[in-house]
């Protein structure tokens, strides 16, 4: 028995000293983060390895530098982005919270379906242009804008993109995005505009908007049934409980009914 | 000398082994809640090779990735451990050659360590795949479109890709009619390096039918149109792996199944002949062959213990 306890001891101790070792080099790594699928990594020369939401992997390296040497012309961006081209209305909204709505040239959808002034507005001028619906993009049009990028979520725009020679990143996942890395996707979006601070500041904003409204209730008896999602003509598509509504909605004292539903948006 | 006798001594020691084992399962069961819990951390397990999750992934979320780092560590040991220790019993029973009745029962001696050291294989091969290997996703590939593959000199270009469609009369349901039922694509490799295929390799991918070059494997992860009414521009989507360590593996399958064969023979084997002997035993009206019989079961029961 002696002889056993011996033998544990002393792995015992291998294991905490190596966790121990391993604790205090967390922080030591390439500069890192990940939001969901996505990532930012910092390497050489200032220049930053994104991973979008497809998995794919691509390297922003600042005007004037030269790329690392180890990836393909198509996976290298000149940041900061002067001119994008947007699919997800979404998508352009975080940008305005960046202070960067202005970097909006192409758009796909129609002037009366967007609420944000300053697109509205660009439409009406010109300066936003209206590429066509997400299944016929316009390409000729999109090449004549010259985009530096293009935030898309169809991968079948990849191809025609990197035949025009323009970058393309794909800015949703597969797995529905929960609220953190719906939260923390604006700092992706912020590295090719090298806007960290101001994504910084919508975050720490954002949570605690978040926060007063969980404390808020907190103590609810009643907690409203919801559900979230779309109804087509012939099925209807539901957020998962891993969501980012679903999230919201529990936070804001509601029930979500789909709490067995688990996976895509 | 003796301190490095201790250490081998303890290093092959089977009381290591139950303890790592019990240490390996505890591990696993901690693990599997932080792995359901955070998919998005080790989801890039799938795309990313060994040491490059660890950088960044592994550090950066070690709260829930450390269980990975400790079960990297116990299996490091119980590769030592299992080392050590069938090298100590591979000695012994060979200074212990005589006592055998026969080669063939030596042999199948060596049952469990044939198995002991399919499974370092095992091991080792899944190591060196995801050390040395890579495994590449979202390669998409348009016709009129030469690819360079990645951390090699081979270049890829599409030729041709067939998508046969549901119609309405054959479509299990009817929201299939119209939707993608079978694909195939013919690829062209291009090896510069080799003269013979300096025009090009063409071989078929198709969803589970991955082509092979060199090592190298290419599969069709997705592709375009999925749907009859889809006007985009076709492509396909894929998937570029190199698993060196597979050829290890398939090593460690087959020495796996060769011991576990041996020792499936020799404990048949022995339980039969002891059977066969006690049988002999019970026959009450020959004493001289009963009292052989139980010599020989005596015997065997011993060479047993020695062993």
């Amino acid at each position: 028995m002696k002889k056993l306890r011996l033998f544990s001891i002393s792995m015992l101790k291998w294991i905490l000293l190596s966790l121990f070792i391993l604790i205090l080099f967390s922080g030591c790594g390439p500069g890192f983060q990940h939001f969901g699928e996505f990532s930012i990594q910092d390497i050489e020369n200032g220049c930053k390895k994104v991973t979008d939401g497809l998995g794919r992997t691509l390297v922003l390296v600042p005007k004037g530098q030269n790329a690392p040497d180890g990836y393909e012309k198509n996976q290298i961006i000149k940041i900061p982005v002067k001119k994008a081209v947007v699919y997800l209305n979404a998508d352009v909204a975080l940008l305005k919270a960046l202070g960067v709505v202005d970097s909006v040239a192409g758009v796909t959808q129609e002037k009366e379906d967007w609420t944000i002034p300053e697109i509205k507005a660009g439409m009406e001028t010109g300066k936003v242009v209206y590429l066509g619906e997400y299944s016929s993009i316009d390409f000729e049009r999109l090449k004549v804008l010259d985009p530096d990028i293009v935030f898309a979520w169809d991968e079948s725009a990849i191809p025609m993109l990197t035949e025009l020679d323009i970058p393309c990143v794909i800015t949703t996942t597969k797995i529905a995005k929960d609220l953190k890395t719906r939260m923390y996707f604006i700092k992706f979006l912020a590295s090719f505009y090298g806007k960290e601070k101001e994504a910084d500041l919508f975050i720490a904003r954002v949570s605690k908007t978040i926060e007063s409204v969980a404390k808020k209730t907190a103590g609810v008896k009643i907690k409203p049934k919801v559900i979230w999602g779309d109804i087509y003509e012939k099925r209807v598509l539901v957020e998962p409980i891993n969501s980012g509504a679903a999230e919201m909605i529990l936070l804001a004292g509601g029930e979500y009914l789909f709490d067995d539903v688990k996976g895509a948006a | 000398m003796v301190a490095i006798k201790n250490i081998w001594k303890f290093w092959g020691s089977s009381t290591l082994t139950v303890f790592i084992l019990l240490a390996v399962v505890l591990d696993f069961e901690i693990g599997f809640f932080f792995f359901r819990s955070h998919p998005s951390v080790f989801s890039p397990l799938d795309r990313l090779m060994l040491f490059e999750w660890l950088r960044t992934y592994g550090l950066e979320s070690i709260t829930v990735t450390w269980w990975f780092f400790v079960l990297l560590f116990l299996l490091f040991i119980l590769t030592l451990n299992t080392v050590v220790c069938t090298v100590d019993s591979v000695a012994a029973l060979i200074k212990r050659r005589e006592k055998f009745s026969g080669s063939r029962a030596f042999v199948l001696k060596f049952a469990p360590h044939v198995m002991h050291v399919a499974f370092v294989l095992l091991l080792l091969g899944h190591f060196t795949s995801y050390a040395a290997g890579f495994n590449l996703f979202n390669n998409i590939l348009k016709q009129g479109i030469v690819m360079k593959v990645p951390y090699s000199d081979l270049q890829l270009s599409l030729e041709n890709l067939k998508v046969k469609f549901y119609k309405s009369e054959d479509a299990p349901l009817p929201d299939f009619a119209g939707k993608a039922r079978d694909v195939v694509a013919d690829i062209l490799i291009i090896d510069p390096a080799n003269d013979n295929f300096k025009h090009g390799v063409k071989k078929k991918i198709s969803i589970n039918m991955p082509a092979f070059y060199q090592g190298i494997s290419f599969h069709l992860k997705n592709f375009y149109p999925q749907n009859e009414t889809n006007k985009g521009v076709p492509y396909v989507n894929l998937i570029i792996r190199k698993d060196p360590g597979i050829r290890i593996m398939a090593g460690g399958i087959i020495l796996f199944t060769i011991g576990l064969v041996m020792y499936l023979f020799q404990t048949t084997h022995f339980n039969l002949r002891k059977k066969r002997i006690k049988g002999t035993s019970h026959d009450c009206s020959n004493a001289t062959v009963s009292a052989e019989s139980a010599e020989r079961v005596k015997n065997l029961q011993e060479k047993e213990k020695d062993l």
